[in-house]
């Protein structure tokens, strides 16, 4: 029977690793993510107000799409890599002998997935409000409330994605990933416009949009560093992220059961 | 003649072979790309984003809308064609099809047969727009014959680049060629933004545009659905495409001699 302790090393090692693996590829993820904020600055800073959009909606659209596009794209190759070793390399059945209780090790697949997209998609947010600059407009929210917000975001992908990674298959993952489970949750969700937008056109559909955890994740990270009457606000987010944690870990702690059953 | 009526024969029992390897997976590829894409689509950028960006401006909604169908077209080109990075790395069927085949035949069949594939999954994107989203987006100036001419020039150039860049890649690589090649292309070759707005903004990113073969495909999209003087003429959008498909095609040829050949 393992001490905490050394759980607690076992763990810390495991991180450890990831986090050399990751300096190898630390640049190329940068440069994806370099990429990915320049133009989404350009297309929405500049481009979209061109043909009419509002420049009030640049901020909001920001911090809604881009960042959570960034953390899904980051989560969807993650989870690639996991489906992969799940189907070929098996790699996870090295870890699942490892003198580690099982909570343990899937903290560790949670853990790394979030230091991962922390490390990079921070400086590339930070770099984004930056070379939106005037056009991001005033910040009136609380930093620290932002990354409270960004925390639960990332710990809410980090399950989604290891939770779809075990659940489905190699070839069903590949096919249907993004056009069955991300995409519609960025399109009835409010990731290309705000909560508020959407239920003026569409006040009685809008409604269903309360049953999306995105929804919460985009409009807390809003009402987060915006702050103001335009978003929803951090009273209703922050549980409602928080439910969609718990049924994200109901669906992960079901798949490693079905999937790998670790007994 | 006989051989060359046996090599025709073996042209097609391999676009025959091609069909049956795809067929499997066709249910599933018309549900995601020919469903729902186009629903989410016609959701989001017909309906909602005329109304919050454009208020209500229904020809600004149909120019945007109109480059849309480029993300399933380029997601479905790059299925069918990187099947032969899978098995150039792996089963190299390749090279039992080369003792039957001259390579460049077989690399204009597959090519040819993704064309039609992937053109076969895009024919329902505008008739379902044209049906739901009509009263959101000015689709009345819409010319089908030369819509779904651009739409079929259009797959067979998405299908010549990806079959280039199947040849060119690595599997490794796959995921940095979206981030950094084609996210770039599809979005700066006008999936919301038409390339008078660019030169609009920027004339030396306009003129580079110019060779961007993503810009003659959305460029050729919006003059059959909208029409008028700001996009690049109809023929010149074709003849481009066209002739970008035959160099695509052509530097597949010296690639693919480059990489199988190892003498």
């Amino acid at each position: 029977m393992n001490t905490f302790t050394d759980n607690a090393a076992i763990f810390l090692a495991l991180l450890t690793r990831d986090m050399k693996v990751l300096k190898t590829r630390a640049h190329n993820l940068v440069i994806d993510g370099l990429i990915l904020v320049s133009i989404t600055v350009l297309i929405f800073g500049s481009l979209l107000p061109l043909l009419g959009m509002s420049t009030e909606l640049i901020a909001p659209i920001f911090l809604g799409n881009s960042l959570s596009f960034f953390l899904a794209s980051l989560g969807y190759n993650c989870a690639m890599r996991m489906v992969y070793d799940l189907k070929f390399d098996r790699f996870i059945d090295y870890f699942l002998t490892l003198p580690l209780p099982k909570t343990w090790l899937f903290a560790y697949y949670l853990s790394s997935f979030m230091i991962e997209s922390a490390i990079v998609t921070l400086p590339l947010v930070t770099l984004g409000i930056i070379a939106l600059g005037n056009n991001f407009g005033p910040i009136n929210g609380s930093f620290i409330a932002f990354l409270c917000v960004y925390f639960l975001a990332l710990l809410f992908w980090s399950l989604f994605f290891l939770g779809s990674s075990i659940l489905y298959s190699f070839q069903w993952f590949k096919s249907n990933m993004w056009a069955r489970r991300i995409m519609p949750l960025f399109i009835f969700g409010p990731a290309f416009f705000t909560f508020k937008t959407i239920s003026a056109v569409i006040p009685i559909f809008s409604k269903l949009f309360w049953l999306n955890p995105l929804t919460y994740v985009i409009e807390g990270l809003r009402s987060a560093l915006l702050a103001g009457p335009d978003y929803l606000p951090l009273s209703i987010c922050v549980p409602g992220i928080f439910v969609g944690i718990m049924i994200m870990c109901i669906r992960l702690r079901y798949s490693i059961y079905e999937q790998l059953d670790p007994v | 003649m006989k051989k060359i009526l046996q090599t025709i024969q073996v042209f097609i029992q391999f676009f025959y072979r091609d069909f049956y390897v795809q067929i499997r997976q066709l249910p599933a590829h018309i549900i995601n790309y020919s469903i729902i894409y186009p629903t989410m689509y016609i959701f989001a950028f017909a309906f909602l984003q005329t109304h919050i960006y454009f208020h209500g401006q229904t020809q600004v909604g149909a120019v945007v809308f109109a480059g849309t169908c480029l993300v399933p077209l380029m997601v479905m080109a790059f299925h069918i064609t990187f099947d032969l990075l899978f098995d150039l790395e792996k089963n190299r069927h390749i090279d039992y099809q080369m003792t039957a085949l001259d390579p460049r035949l077989i690399l204009v069949e597959q090519i040819l047969f993704s064309s039609f594939f992937t053109f076969f999954i895009m024919i329902p994107f505008f008739p379902l727009a044209r049906i739901f989203a009509s009263s959101y987006i000015d689709l009345s100036n819409i010319s089908w014959s030369s819509l779904f001419l651009i739409l079929y020039l259009g797959s067979l150039c998405a299908s010549a680049y990806h079959k280039l860049a199947a040849i060119l890649l690595t599997v490794e690589k796959i995921s940095m060629f979206w981030t950094r090649v084609n996210h770039i292309l599809l979005v700066l070759g006008g999936f919301w933004i038409p390339l008078h707005i660019i030169r609009e903004f920027s004339p030396t990113l306009g003129f580079l545009l110019r060779f961007n073969p993503i810009v003659y495909l959305t460029e050729g999209l919006r003059q059959s659905i909208v029409g008028g003087s700001q996009f690049l003429p109809l023929a010149q959008c074709a003849s481009a495409l066209f002739v970008l498909s035959i160099i695509f095609t052509l530097l597949s040829f010296h690639f693919f001699k480059k990489r199988v050949d190892h003498i």
